[in-house]
């Protein structure tokens, strides 16, 4: 279920930050500090973040590395849209999405999502809606490098 | 008209590139093409889920391509 909160509680600072350092797509790691910077305003009252990393383990096989394919022309797009609509739905301060390509060893981090507001209750449903979104919207595939060989990870749902 | 075709992930495997050009015929839309595409390369035929990008964007099958297009088509995402 989503709830809704209402414009009103957003606060007057919210959308200063360039949109263009706030969803990136990347190969290389990302700050998570200076993420959190950006995201803080005086409105800022708490900021929900998610950190994904690299699992040594995937549907009971062993996982050794991973490397993600992008089509990053449309997975900015889609983020930009994703990060849109949680501004819209949850009334929240900002919104930072960071998600890297490329090679990646275990431990690794993935992606980054930061929602900053005023109260906690907006920023966690907002940091769960992203995920939730980017896992079925953005052109993102991981490949597993596990001990029964190379496995491209797919998901089951799309917009 | 020609278009673009781009592939991505198990998708690029099966066809051995990441794009090509096609000439297609004037008003295909986005399901004749995903058929042409499957009938071209029998590994994506036998895929059940195939999703197909316009310009970055997902569209309904309906939709009706335009020369010099993009279009992308991969299987069910897997980021976060």
């Amino acid at each position: 279920m989503i709830r809704r909160y209402p414009r009103e509680t957003r606060s007057l600072y919210s959308r200063q930050s360039a949109v263009a350092k706030l969803i990136t797509v990347q190969k290389d790691e990302f700050d998570v500090d200076g993420l959190l910077r950006q995201l803080t305003n005086p409105g800022t009252g708490c900021i929900v973040s998610f950190l994904g990393t690299v699992r040594e383990t995937s549907m009971g096989r062993e996982v050794t590395r991973m490397s993600i394919e992008v089509y990053e022309e449309m997975a900015v797009n889609q983020l930009e849209r994703i990060r849109e609509e949680a501004l819209e739905r949850y009334g929240v301060d900002d919104v930072a999405i960071t998600h890297r390509y490329g090679d990646l060893d275990v431990g690794d981090r993935i992606v980054f999502i930061g929602v900053s507001a005023g109260h906690r209750p907006e920023a966690f449903d907002a940091c769960r809606y992203i995920i939730e979104e980017l896992k079925v919207r953005v052109p993102l595939w991981k490949k597993e490098y596990t001990s029964d060989g190379e496995v491209w990870v797919e998901g089951d749902r799309h917009e | 008209m020609k278009i673009k075709l781009k592939y991505f992930a198990s998708f690029r495997d099966m066809t051995g590139k990441q794009e090509e050009s096609m000439n297609v015929e004037e008003g295909v839309t986005v399901k004749e093409l995903r058929d042409q595409v499957r009938e071209k390369y029998p590994k994506i035929g036998e895929r059940e889920m195939i999703l197909v990008a316009v310009n970055g964007v997902f569209t309904s099958l309906d939709k009706e391509i335009s020369e010099g297009d993009e279009v992308a088509l991969f299987p069910p995402v897997s980021g976060g």
